[in-house]
């Protein structure tokens, strides 16, 4: 299966999802145009990959600013990982924030909540 | 038509979408982020200014009758918090749907509670409409005020919908 690289961009984040070494990562701002256009090949390469992921899973998630629309889709890429662990692969999320940022650590509070999975917050300078 | 876009040197952002004309988010959001700067806001607030003011940039811009009068302002008011107020042309079905979710969200007592809800229900039909901007918006503010500006003519009605947000970043707990 191939990587899926794409660069980051004023509205859009640097996605580098590796399918061999299962390091999966998504930095910087998402507030694209359109966010399913966006996301589409996204999803599409985690429903590829879901079927059969490395050992360990390691999703990475370095957000300055996302708006409520791209929060469904990262959401949702999530919980496309949590389901790695039902099949017996082991999986985890890290949520990276700035140290001043409260309301992004809240977030991610919010998600380690609802989500059953590894769920580590990092907070960074 | 050319769009009328300010972004003036006093602590005060005007975005007017007109006719026929879109602003687009990044230069949306550059623009509050200049703001921002400018005021000179503790990150906290500086962060929640720029998530509050676009969320409702974007719902003004996908509101059915942003053709005919849609409007952002961002400002200083007296009282030491910012004002992030829109406004639009009032149809009765927006109107009911906006005015019954700030009755709603009015009467919760834990409004975190309530949005980690909201989130888990709407991740599990996306589909499913609702307007999570709106509800990340009360969230973050301090208070909120929501009125219908009547006219003469009801068509021609305005929703006035306006978030406070404290300048030192604390929300309404």
């Amino acid at each position: 299966m191939e990587n899926l690289i794409l660069e980051q961009s004023f509205k859009t984040p640097e996605i580098s999802f590796h399918a061999s070494n299962g390091e999966l990562l998504l930095k910087g701002r998402v507030f694209p145009e359109n966010p399913e256009e966006f996301f589409s090949p996204v999803i599409h390469w985690l429903q590829q990959y879901i079927q059969n992921p490395a050992p360990e899973t390691r999703l990475e998630l370095c957000l300055s600013y996302f708006n409520s629309t791209s929060s469904e889709y990262i959401f949702r890429i999530c919980k496309m990982v949590e389901g790695i662990t039902r099949s017996g692969n082991d999986a985890r999320i890290v949520w990276q924030y700035e140290i001043e940022d409260e309301d992004m650590k809240q977030i991610g509070e919010d998600y380690a909540d609802i989500l059953k999975i590894n769920f580590e917050l990092k907070a960074v300078n | 038509m050319r769009a009328k876009f300010h972004l003036m040197k006093s602590p005060l952002l005007e975005i007017l979408i007109p006719v026929n004309h879109e602003i687009s988010d990044e230069v949306a959001f550059r623009s509050i982020e200049s703001v921002a700067k400018s005021l000179n806001l503790p990150a906290i607030a500086g962060k929640r200014l720029l998530s509050v003011t676009m969320e409702m940039f974007q719902n003004l811009k996908n509101h059915s009758n942003r053709s005919r009068l849609s409007m952002l302002r961002v400002r200083n008011s007296k009282t030491g918090l910012l004002e992030i107020a829109s406004m639009n042309y009032a149809d009765d079905n927006s109107f009911m749907r906006l005015s019954s979710k700030h009755d709603y969200l009015k009467k919760l007592e834990n409004r975190r509670e309530s949005f980690v809800e909201k989130v888990s229900l709407k991740m599990q039909n996306l589909e499913k409409p609702g307007n999570l901007g709106l509800d990340i918006c009360f969230k973050y503010a301090k208070s909120s005020k929501l009125q219908t500006v009547h006219t003469d003519n009801h068509q021609l009605n305005l929703i006035y919908l306006a978030f406070l947000l404290d300048i030192n970043g604390k929300s309404h707990s």
